[in-house]
């Protein structure tokens, strides 16, 4: 018989198990490869760090932890770079990330958008390749690029053919410090920035919907301008503003690096010192602070549409939170499956809705738990968020949460963790997330365990204490009102 | 009916390692004939992607009932078997599993993902929906109802607009003109009973295929159809394709006086995915807008600011590809941005790629090729979409010799065959009563037909809208594909510079 179907079958036998009575506890995880020796791996790692040390390389070893099938290294540099490493020798491929601790809410008044604008700014030239170098380079090599920017980080992504990466290494350092921004690039880009905001906000309900919530939710907190900026601040940025946005932000002290997919640890950290070792670590800039909000919020948004649309949200405590899990599952339960209480309230029991769904947005200053509803024509969002609320009522009321709601929202939320690590992309946009946003990797490590933990009692405990009226924003997306003739309406803000 | 011999040795091993129960395990198969299977394994992580692909899409709607299809699988998914439809979701959200459908013009397609632990159990379920669903009256009245509220929805999203009337504008007239996701009057046109038939025809023994994804072998996938899925004999429905007529330059232009910004497509048909020449249209589409720094990305985004988002894709479909491109402009850049965007074509069909060019596209879709295998999920999509096409057996694993093989002379006759600046058609939603008199005076020679947005009520579906970060010019790698099955189009077979015929979804896939 061949291992695989070996394997693959041992993981039935503990499906089996798995499925009997909860008196087994918790500890029936699939073993589909032979378990990561974490200590071996540890010792190969430390191996590793005293020949750098002996050869006079500064690259400390921080932590071997357990991840997916293998483990992840962290790793860190003399001048505060971070590595964070995953090896998966099945993939022919690398994704490389560099991930930067500022986003959005580290912008200052007046200058929205400017971090993503700066992300966009770090495809020009510098002073050694031309503009469109990094891309050109890139697809030579079958590789390809793109970026983000969220309220709390930036993060550029390269997937490459494994025998690639270390020109992507040399690259990327390259950028990190010898940007050439000249203003003809910079009021290029602008104009591009300012046709995606017409594009994923101006011109789309749900967009403007969105930035909506993000305005009622966060008020003067730092999330509460929309990451893309206010058309205003953008067209008053100038290429100044984008240099010292660099200097202050573009640093190896404030950058980490992932690395997931099939490579050799050793050569791959030898090739980072080489490219990293000599930049200057900057000077690290304070993150903002702030508490969350409190109060509750709700406005009607007149939405050029042709049907109704719903967002209600409840702020939540930053993304590390003890009670995170509990949340997770909570969300889950209440929208994210076609038997869910929302579900039933809104699209099959009287349906009045073609789509509702429940998101999580965790994030390092505070999160969001959001429910987006899209009514069906010529239905009412008022009345969507009557169910809402009826729904959540009946929750911490006269129908708590059941045991088989437990369950199948702790299974969808595997699926959903496993989901999300399949690619090599996905591994390390994971790790890059946790790692910048909170500053440890453990949230994500321990993800399984703690949502295996979390009971019937933890979801009413946190539905009770959270989904409350103090925390709860509603925005309603109504359609706007047919011209009668000789009078006009203006569009936007009502309440 | 007896079980292979390998096959009874897996279950065996299947049964006295699992658990599973002996009499289902071996006494039960399904009766009627195991469909073929696909399997692309890979051992972590423990999720499981089940694929069921039947060859009738939307091209076997009857005329009058577009949205046949659809209806039908969107409300196959409302119970089956013993389930009512709030039984079926409970038991599927019991496992964490979804179960979703797609269905398109050559087919529909059930898709599940499952953790690996109750694959069994889901398998049940998607054999009860893929053999008994129940399809009753109740349940087609509010899938109807749903799938005329998406024809709303699809009016609020100006990417998915001009997506979804492209397609319908290019082929109009033709059986390829027709949605998909039906029109008001076709779908309230479909009877019940119509539904019923078509899922009856549809689900036979030659017509479906299943592929699976993740920590599961060839062996464990056969006995697990084998005890689950049989499809009884029968012939599917035949279609039948008329040929595509080219008519110069038109553009339909789409009214939404609100808009600050264009949604703009162009598109023209090319040879189909099989034929000869079609990997080396996948390297000119590199060089036109498969790429961010090709040929339309240069120009219009990054020298001029013009666009966020623009791009240039290849769509396969049944005998023919759909080769299409776009950009989003300021409403005041759109009329520029056409004209720029058709000169583009029309040197590139001149003067085709340089050598430098020839060399860069290559060694880009040599690569992009690893990391389009990179998930098992990705590569069974890719395999089973080939299957689907009838491409040759070696089509995706030898794809870099085949780019590699692309010649200089080769490329600059393709590009010249094949892009037809003169047969162009284009729509773009937006502001259409401020641009209709700057587009008919516009050098790139359109004709121009207005529309109100409200004219468009007679449009498919709006399945999903593709949100980025940067948006990618090109999603995959397109692999070199051949479309469908030679049996049925015999005309296919075409050589140097035939006529394309018909066929393909209309919206471009990797179109952002």
């Amino acid at each position: 018989m061949k291992w695989r179907l070996l394997v693959a079958l041992l993981a039935m036998n503990h499906a089996a198990l798995a499925a009997e009575p909860r008196a087994a506890g918790k500890g029936h995880a699939m073993q589909l490869h032979k378990p990561m020796d974490v200590q071996a791996a540890e010792t190969a790692a430390r191996t590793r760090e005293a020949k750098f040390q002996h050869d006079g390389v500064k690259l400390q070893l921080r932590s071997v932890l357990p991840f997916g099938a293998g483990v992840v290294e962290h790793w860190q540099l003399a001048n505060g770079l971070q590595v964070v490493l995953a090896v998966d020798a099945q993939v022919p491929v690398v994704a490389v990330q560099s991930w930067l601790s500022v986003g959005s809410a580290d912008e200052v008044a007046g200058k929205t958008g400017l971090a993503h604008l700066f992300e966009h700014m770090m495809f020009k030239s510098t002073q050694t390749r031309p503009a469109g170098t990094l891309d050109r380079v890139l697809e030579q090599m079958g590789g390809s690029a793109n970026a983000a920017t969220s309220l709390d980080y930036t993060f550029f992504q390269e997937t490459v053919p494994s025998d690639h990466v270390a020109t992507v290494l040399e690259m990327e350092a390259d950028r990190l410090v010898n940007l050439d921004l000249t203003a003809a690039a910079f009021r290029s880009e602008l104009s591009v920035v300012r046709n995606e905001r017409r594009e994923v906000v101006d011109n789309d309900p749900d967009g403007q919907i969105d930035e909506t919530m993000s305005e009622l939710a966060w008020g003067v907190h730092p999330y509460g301008h929309p990451v893309i900026g206010t058309e205003k601040d953008l067209a008053g940025l100038t290429v100044a503003d984008a240099r010292q946005f660099y200097q202050t932000h573009y640093a190896a002290g404030q950058t980490l690096l992932v690395l997931v997919g099939g490579f050799d640890p050793g050569a791959l950290l030898t090739e980072i010192s080489k490219h990293y070792g000599s930049l200057p670590q900057g000077v690290a800039s304070q993150r903002p602070t702030a508490t969350l909000p409190t109060g509750a919020a709700q406005r009607a948004l007149a939405i050029d549409a042709g049907a109704e649309r719903l967002a209600v949200a409840w702020r939540l405590p930053p993304g590390d939170h003890a009670d995170m899990a509990a949340l997770d599952v909570l969300t889950e339960m209440l929208a994210n499956g076609d038997s869910t209480r929302l579900a039933h309230a809104l699209l099959y029991d009287k349906p009045i809705a073609s789509h509702a769904s429940a998101d999580l947005n965790d994030s390092r200053l505070g999160s969001l738990l959001q429910i987006h509803v899209t009514l069906l024509p010529g239905q009412l969002a008022k009345e969507a968020l009557a169910r809402v609320d009826a729904t959540i009522k009946a929750l911490n009321g006269a129908e708590p949460m059941t045991a088989a709601e437990l369950g199948a929202a702790k299974n969808r939320l595997k699926m959903a963790h496993f989901s999300a690590l399949t690619s090599v992309d996905g591994r390390a946009e994971q790790l890059g997330h946790f790692l910048t946003g909170y500053g440890s990797l453990q949230p994500l490590l321990r993800f399984s365990t703690d949502v295996e933990a979390v009971t019937v009692a933890d979801v009413q405990r946190v539905a009770a204490k959270y989904l409350v009226a103090d925390r709860r924003i509603v925005v309603l997306g109504e359609m706007a009102p047919p011209k009668i003739a000789g009078k006009r309406r203006a569009r936007g803000s009502k309440g | 009916m007896s079980l292979p011999r390998r096959h009874l040795l897996a279950t065996l091993l299947m049964v006295l390692l699992t658990g599973i129960a002996l009499p289902d395990a071996l006494a039960k198969p399904k009766r009627g004939v195991m469909p073929p299977v696909l399997v692309v394994e890979r051992p972590w992580p423990p999720v499981v992607q089940v694929r069921v692909l039947l060859n009738t899409g939307s091209l076997a709607d009857p005329p009058g009932q577009e949205g046949l299809a659809l209806l039908t699988w969107d409300t196959a998914l409302r119970g089956a078997g013993s389930r009512d439809r709030a039984q079926m979701a409970q038991a599927l959200d019991a496992l964490g599993a979804h179960l979703d459908v797609q269905v398109d013009k050559l087919g529909a397609s059930l898709v599940g993902e499952v953790l690996l632990e109750h694959l069994d159990t889901f398998l049940d379920l998607l054999a009860d929906t893929l053999l008994q669903p129940k399809l009753a009256n109740e349940d087609i009245e509010q899938v109807r109802s749903q799938l005329l509220a998406d024809l709303t929805h699809l009016r609020d999203d100006d990417s998915a607009l001009a997506h979804d009337a492209i397609g319908r504008y290019l082929y109009r007239g033709q059986a390829l003109g027709r949605p998909t996701g039906g029109t008001e009057s076709t779908l309230r046109a479909i009877t019940p009973d119509a539904v019923r038939q078509f899922h009856k025809h549809s689900v036979v023994a030659g017509n479906v295929r299943i592929g699976f994804a993740g920590p599961v072998d060839e062996t464990t996938a056969k006995a697990l159809i084998e005890k689950h899925i049989g499809l009884p004999a029968g012939t599917p429905p035949k279609v039948t394709l008329p040929r595509v007529v080219r008519d110069g330059r038109r553009l339909l232009l789409i009214d939404k006086p609100r808009h600050s910004q264009s949604e703009v497509v162009i598109a023209w048909p090319t040879v189909a995915a099989h034929h000869k020449d079609m990997t080396a249209v996948g390297i000119a589409n590199a060089i036109l807008g498969g790429t961010f720094t090709s040929r339309l990305n240069r120009e219009i985004r990054e020298l001029r600011g013009w666009s966020y988002n623009t791009w240039s894709a290849l769509s396969s479909g049944p005998q023919l590809t759909t080769w299409a491109l776009g950009f989003t402009p300021e409403t005041a850049d759109t009329t520029p941005a056409l004209e720029l965007a058709v000169k583009i074509l029309e040197e590139m069909a001149q003067q085709g790629l340089t050598p430098q060019e020839l060399r860069f596209a290559k060694d880009y879709l040599k690569g992009m090729h690893l990391a389009s295998l990179e998930t098992a999920e990705r590569e069974l999509g890719m395999r089973m979409r080939a299957q689907q096409l009838g491409m040759a057996a070696d089509a995706i694993d030898n794809y870099p010799q085949h780019v590699e093989a692309v010649d200089y002379k080769t490329i600059q006759r393709v590009l010249h065959e094949h892009i037809k600046p003169e047969h162009l058609t284009a729509v773009i939603v937006g502001q259409g009563r401020l641009l209709e008199g700057k587009l008919r005076e516009s050098a790139a020679q359109f004709e121009v037909e207005l529309m109100p947005a409200d004219g468009q009520a007679e449009h498919t579906s709006a399945r999903g809208k593709a949100v980025g970060k940067r948006p990618a010019p090109m999603e995959e790698a397109p692999p070199p594909k051949v479309d469908d099955d030679p049996s049925e189009s015999p005309d296919d077979e075409t050589g140097e510079g035939d006529e394309p015929e018909d066929g393909d979804e209309g919206a471009p896939e990797g179109a952002p």
